[in-house]
């Protein structure tokens, strides 16, 4: 949104030159991220797990047969016993209710993508909007946007999802707007206000000022456009906290989600699985490993942006 | 300069933790006033309401007449398998330590206050199981069998009779009490103990199981009439004046089942309860009053509760029946005797042949001991790990801590039958749901045989009648079973005739593939009777996290609808939100179909109480969601309350479960099995099977022997 | 510096103020009211649930309840817990927290330390394999699902090697006798830890202030001593078993804890370190030939500590947040085990309260960790 209306603002000679420009620091800050090395296992990971998610349509569109690999309703008719260990046709076995593993892990991880950048978006949005009206109006606007981010950062994240969750039905759309809503208007939108402080004192935007841009033009044209990459990385965070709360959530038996990584935990967990380890591994593994491996990934990759973004950082 | 920061850390976390803590200091002083953000209660317990339902009101099948014994036998026998798993192997590394049964349970009891537990909101099955050993009443359950026996009673009481005092007309009974009972403290126990209690709970008005003992509808008063015997008046008519009787569940399994507290020690706390002023005070004073040192009578004395840890009751060394030898016969008859006290008593026929139960009344411990534990997977594996004896399983055992339990050689399962029931409910007031046919295809398509045995590996075992085969003397097995063994094409295409024959319209009918087994293609363009499209529907069931029973069944009814063409989408939610939605004042507009589960008891008069026109929301207030209204099924739904004896009951019992299985207010589902582990090298139950489990008899505390 | 904390005061009160509004309308947005309680019972009458009704103050305006949910949060008074009724909320808080503070201070007081030691080392050797390790196994740790890791902990550690009790958090056939409960051994302990620091503290400063040469022989020598002194107090107490066994059960929650935790602190000191090392005085150092361990220790690591400070006075209170999953898992009935039963049970009041509580302790942590911000950056001046 705020993108689109930039490059209609600017004459196109100088959205070229910022274009070159742009391209040329992602050059160079790729080349920084690289050299992080952590980043890059984060990404490998994300990579693996967008693949699954990509995969599974098709999967269940050629060779998969709803009605033995849907993730809900599906049912291994050709095993004698559920949970049935893992065979050619079932690579991760089935879980108690006679459904293929491999197929909810991959369903799944398409929902946890949607979920967290659903969550990231709503963050970043909110945040922006947040840091950059905060800085650039200042006076009461921001003290009442600070007092708010203060309530926010206050909030007990988890404790705020399970009183929710058991007052309304929470699904993966309501919890990532909560999450969304908690930390864009919490620590994120700090953050982005510290940032935007800095561009706001910068002498263009008192040029801009002075040529008679309007107060939402000056915003989204010159100051956010300048949060982009802290917000990029926010949006990372947000992300690992969103896949995380939902997996502990769905695993406390919370959420009204019809499958998820937790769900499948919760499942194991509620049929008596969840401490036969080595017997029945299939059930407890693949679930808890995805969450975990997928969580670190975003945050490794956050991490590693922090050093591109965060110039104090860099190395010597 | 580094280290200056360390210490202020620790220092301020000290102060923090001490801001914290400091409460603990003082005892903070039991608020009595409700402040708002009690708003929004809801249900407590879920589940375990319904449990502590199904217990209280066990059996009701008793009749009043002594002469037809053979009928009253609930034949729990043939119903019940015990699973021998492993022989249990004599181990005597297990004997050293005092004699402790220790029990294990996933939840906090609410209160050790007996009137809360049986009245107020401290109801849960957790606050059964520590308390069950600490009260008495007039009349009880014989073992397995379910039979209506003297307990504190020395004998039946007397038949009612009209009888004119005063210028008013009662039916009034008399009952004869045991003499030589003490309570823990030594106090004898005499008729006044249970005046005292009668006229509480009235004067108090209190609800729930002490109303369902003492309905003040029926019940006029209980006099003594000399120390150990009773006399209770009922009213011979109601409010308005019509003529009334006190049936089976007022008299014999209401008032005679109603627990006996304490006089001596109870009257001066209702004394100064009572100056509390509105009677929700004095209730709620009541409620709150900590029984430090109360006398108690069923074999246990309270002995200390760490909140969060455990909570024992040590044995009662006075208690009466110590040492009671119970027998009872192939013949019907039972009998008890005890050396100590001299009592003895034989019920239903003569002792004599082949005795099918023998043992001798405990406790045979020093202690039991409940040990809480966060939930159902610690508490297995804490008794797989040997450290408790039994865990009480009051949601059932599922396959994986069976397995579990089976590959662990010192445990044994017993395996019961359940008594509850899990249905899908209509709104019947909405098209196209008052269509008797539409709910009868919608029967049909449902495979409860494929849900129950193959998608839950028998972990649910279907039910066609509201009163599930585990409950054997009222279960109608010979009700209309639509779909029952039939394929899955041939489901579809009884139920797309079904819904062709009342009326309704397919743009294309479903097809079913070449074998038979599998939907070819989906149904589409289903009109109603009257031309108009069959709406969206939705189905409100618990999520996955709450039941995933029934939330799996859920998602293959919506498929199975979906398919012959009908729309509807399965909405899983928390139990609350379903709830909510069933109570709310809206629920005539806004409901379709639920799935939801009931605990029964064994007399089946719930059928009328789910089912009579007067029950539903926008009349009386009560649990007819659906708004089934048949004028027809409403005379024979009060027929079965007013009956008395009973044969009378059961045959109007059966009619109705087959109408409703015809007419179908609800399709019923499911019913779990009771599944019990316990461990037979260190504890041994004089009898394993019985209807509803061990669970249900609350670990048998009074009677297991510690090896 | 009392303006600044008056004015911060002030605002934090407001907040307060707020966060009792939001918790308001969020329990009362939800449809239905507080006779459901009774609601699959059929036995319970309608007049019953009227009554029940009229009892909760359901029925009151809005406006008037919202009055009294203020009121009642300022006297802490929560309500009555449904769940333990007819025990007041407060009441059951009060009796489940200081179990959560002996395990949380104790776990984060750990993690602190060691995500604080590997934060130094790590920010010392950029680049190298110990970097990668820590940095990508603490990640992991700190973003692993905890409900599983600490199963696998239990599973692995005391249901397999049989070395550590499973669950709970003490023996119930040693404490049926016991004459205490357990809540008088948990405050015992915190009172220990209390006056173990004082003494340390004063130990401190005293030999801060003489500048004694051999200070760090006293100093060591009076912690020696105090510990003697206390441990002496605890065995003649006679509790020293029930303390060592409620210790025992809390190895593998707080071993648990601190692995999951300490990668926070870890990370954070590294970032700061690294930005503390582009400051003049370090330079200066350097240049002066001061060792690089001294340089590391004494010049960057202290000056670096001020965001992990405040960072540990947050984490303290968000322990009690984090404390849900853990102790779930570990059956240990604290604050975080009581929030979430609360919930699954539906019992409204306690989870509020509960909640309620938990934002009032981060309040104050937000308040502690202002004032030591104020108090230890010699930068920051009102």
């Amino acid at each position: 949104m705020s993108a689109v209306n930039a490059q209609h603002a600017v004459p196109t000679a100088l959205w070229r030159a910022r274009l070159r420009l742009a391209l040329q620091s992602l050059r160079e800050n790729w080349q920084l991220f690289v050299r992080t090395r952590i980043g890059i296992i984060g990404l490998a990971i994300i990579g693996l797990y967008a693949l699954l998610a990509l995969a599974h349509p098709i999967l269940m569109n050629t060779v998969w047969e709803p009605r033995t690999y849907d993730p809900v309703v599906g049912y291994a008719f050709d095993e004698t016993q559920q949970p049935a260990p893992p065979s050619l046709k079932h690579l991760l076995g089935t879980d108690p209710l006679g459904r293929d593993i491999l197929s909810q892990l991959m369903f799944s991880a398409r929902s946890e993508f949607l979920l967290g950048l659903l969550a990231a978006t709503v963050t970043v949005v909110i945040g922006t909007a947040v840091g950059a009206i905060a800085a650039y109006f200042g006076g009461w606007v921001d003290t009442l946007l600070m007092r708010l981010a203060d309530i926010m950062i206050m909030m007990p994240a988890i404790s705020v999802l399970i009183v929710l969750s058991a007052l309304i039905g929470v699904e993966h759309f309501e919890l990532a707007l909560i999450i969304g809503i908690l930390s864009g208007f919490g620590a994120t939108g700090v953050v982005l206000k510290s940032q935007a402080l800095s561009v706001v004192v910068k002498p263009y935007i008192d040029a801009a000022r002075s040529a008679g841009g309007g107060h939402f033009h000056i915003i989204l044209v010159h100051i956010v456009p300048n949060l982009l990459p802290l917000s990029f990385l926010y949006m990372m965070f947000t992300v690992t906290s969103a896949i995380f709360s939902e997996a502990v959530l769905s695993f406390l038996g919370l959420l009204d989600v019809r499958m998820s990584w937790g769900l499948m935990i919760h499942t194991t967990e509620s049929a008596g699985y969840l401490l036969q380890v080595t017997e029945f591994w299939w059930l407890i593994f693949p679930a808890s490993l995805s969450i975990t491996l997928l969580c670190s990934a975003f945050y490794l990759v956050g991490r590693s942006l922090d050093e591109v973004v965060n110039p104090r950082l860099r190395s010597r | 300069m580094m280290t200056r920061y360390l210490i202020i850390v620790s220092v301020a976390l000290v102060a923090i933790a001490l801001v914290a803590c400091q409460g603990e200091a003082e005892p903070v002083t039991i608020i009595k006033e409700v402040p708002v953000e009690v708003i929004k209660e809801v249900e407590v317990e879920k589940e375990v309401i319904k449990e502590v339902e199904v217990e209280k009101e066990v059996i009701k099948e008793v009749e009043v007449e002594v002469e037809v014994p053979i009928e009253k036998v609930v034949e729990v026998e043939k119903i019940v398998e015990v699973e021998k798993i492993v022989e249990p192997t004599p181990e005597p590394e297990v004997s050293a330590g005092p004699p402790i049964y220790q029990m294990g349970i996933f939840e906090e009891p609410i209160s050790r206050n007996f009137w809360n537990y049986y009245g107020g909101p401290a109801g849960s099955v957790w606050t059964q199981y520590v308390l069950d050993g600490h009260s008495g009443s007039l009349y009880g359950y014989s073992d397995q069998r379910f039979d209506w026996i003297p307990s504190l009673a020395a004998d039946f009481p007397t038949d009612l009779v009209k009888e004119t005092v005063g210028d008013s007309e009662f039916w009034t009974a008399e009952v004869p009490l045991q003499t030589g009972v003490v309570w823990s403290d030594g106090h004898e126990l005499d008729a006044g103990d249970f005046v005292f209690t009668v006229n509480t709970v009235l004067d108090l008005q209190l609800s729930s199981n002490w109303a369902q003992a003492v309905d003040p509808v029926f019940l006029d008063r209980v006099e003594a009439v000399d120390t150990h015997t009773l006399k209770v008046f009922f009213k011979t008519t109601d409010a308005e004046g019509n003529p009334q009787t006190p049936g089976l569940s007022v008299w014999q399994f209401g008032l005679g089942f109603m627990p006996v507290l304490a006089e001596h020690y109870w009257a001066p706390v209702i004394e100064e309860v009572k100056k509390a002023g509105e009677v929700e005070q004095q209730q709620e004073a009541l409620f709150a009053h900590v029984p430090d040192g109360e006398p108690t009578l069923g074999g246990f004395v309270f002995s200390k509760w760490e909140p969060g840890a455990f909570f024992e009751n040590n044995t009662d060394p006075n208690f009466f029946d110590q040492g009671t030898v119970v027998t009872m016969y192939a013949n019907g008859a039972y009998s008890q005797s005890n050396d100590r006290t001299g009592h003895s008593a034989t019920y239903f026929g003569e002792a004599e042949g082949d005795k099918v139960l023998e043992y001798e009344v405990g406790p045979h411990v020093e202690s039991e001991l409940f040990s809480i534990y966060g939930n159902q997977d610690a508490a297995i594996l804490a008794l797989t790990n040997g450290d408790i004896d039994y865990v009480f399983n009051p949601l059932g055992l599922e396959k994986g801590f069976l397995d579990r339990v089976r590959n662990t050689p010192d445990l044994q399962i017993a395996a019961n039958s359940n008594n509850g029931v899990r249905y899908l409910g209509f709104n019947v007031r909405k098209p196209p749901m008052d269509i008797p046919e539409f709910r009868q295809a919608v029967a049909t398509v449902i495979d409860k045989e494929f849900v129950a045995r193959t998608v839950l590996q028998d972990a649910a075992i279907p039910v066609y009648a509201m009163v599930p085969e585990g409950n054997e003397f009222w279960h109608n097995a010979d009700v209309p079973k639509f779909g029952k063994d039939l394929s899955r094409g041939e489901r579809i295409a009884q139920a797309v005739e079904l819904l062709k024959n009342a009326g309704f319209t397919y743009e294309e009918e479903p097809e079913v593939s070449e074998d038979g087994a599998f939907i070819a293609k989906q149904g589409k363009g289903l009109k109603m009777p009257d031309g108009s499209p069959v709406p969206e529907m939705t189905l409100l069931a618990p999520s996955a996290g709450y039941d995933p029973m029934r939330s799996t069944f859920a998602i293959w009814v919506e498929r199975w609808l979906t398919d012959v063409g009908i729309p509807v989408r399965a909405q899983l939610t928390g139990f609350n939100v379903i709830v909510d939605e069933l109570f709310s004042d809206n629920v005539a507009e806004d409901l379709d179909m639920w799935i939801l589960g009931w605990g029964l008891s064994i007399f089946p008069d719930y059928l009328e109480n789910f089912f009579h026109s007067r029950h539903s929301p926008e009349i009386g207030g009560g649990y007819n969601w659906g708004g089934y209204a048949n004028g027809q099924f409403d005379d024979l739904s009060l027929g079965l309350l007013s009956e008395t004896t009973i044969e009378g009951a059961r045959e109007k019992a059966f009619q109705l479960q087959a109408f409703l299985a015809e007419d179908l207010p609800y399709v019923p589902l499911f019913t779990t099995p009771k599944l019990d582990a316990y461990r037979p090298s260190r504890i041994e139950f004089p009898y394993t099977s019985v209807l509803g489990g061990l669970e249900q008899q609350n670990g048998m505390q009074q009677e297991v022997v510690i090896k | 510096m009392a303006k600044y904390l008056l004015k911060r005061l002030a605002q934090i009160l407001v907040t307060l103020f707020v966060f009792l509004t939001l918790v308001f309308f969020i329990v009362n947005a939800q449809p239905g009211d507080v006779s459901n309680f009774y609601a699959l019972n059929p036995d319970v009458p309608p007049e019953t649930r009227e009554r029940l009704q009229d009892l909760f103050g359901v029925n009151e305006p809005l406006w008037k309840q919202y009055l009294v949910h203020i009121k009642n949060t300022f006297t802490g008074n929560f309500g009555i817990s449904f769940s333990h009724y007819p025990r007041s909320v407060a009441d059951v808080i009060m009796e489940r927290l200081p179990r959560t503070v002996v395990l949380f201070m104790t776990a984060t007081a750990l993690s602190f330390y060691l995500g604080f030691a590997l934060g130094k080392i790590l920010a010392w050797r950029r680049g190298g394999w110990f970097e990668y390790t820590s940095t990508v196994g603490g990640v992991t740790l700190y973003t692993v699902f905890t409900p599983w890791f600490g199963l696998m902990m239990i599973w692995l550690f005391a249901f397999k090697a049989g070395w550590l009790p499973i669950g709970k958090f003490l023996d119930p056939v040693l404490w049926r006798d016991a004459s205490i409960d357990a809540n008088s051994v948990f405050n015992q302990m915190i009172l220990t830890a209390f006056v173990v620091s004082v003494v340390v503290f004063a130990v401190f400063v005293i030999t801060g202030q003489r500048r004694m040469g051999n200070a760090r022989i006293i100093r060591i020598a009076s912690i020696a001593l105090a510990s003697l002194a206390v441990a002496g107090v605890w065995i003649s107490s006679g509790t020293v078993v029930f303390a060592w066994d409620i210790l025992r059960h809390m190895v593998l929650p707080v071993v648990t804890l601190t692995l999951i935790s300490f990668a926070g602190t870890m990370l954070l000191t590294r970032n700061s370190m690294l930005e503390t090392m582009r400051e003049d005085f370090v330079m200066a150092a350097r240049a002066k030939g001061l060792p690089e361990r001294a340089v590391r220790d004494k010049h960057v690591a202290r000056n670096a500590l001020l965001p992990v400070v405040t960072s540990f006075i947050f984490s303290l209170a968000f322990a009690v947040d984090g404390g849900v999953i853990t102790e779930s898992i570990f059956s240990w009935p604290g604050m975080g085990q009581t929030l979430v039963s609360a919930t699954l049970t539906e019992d409204l009041p306690l989870a509020v309260g509960a909640f309620v509580f938990v934002g009032i302790f981060v309040l104050v942590a937000h308040l502690v960790a202002d004032v030591l911000y104020a108090y230890l950056d010699p930068r920051i001046r009102y």
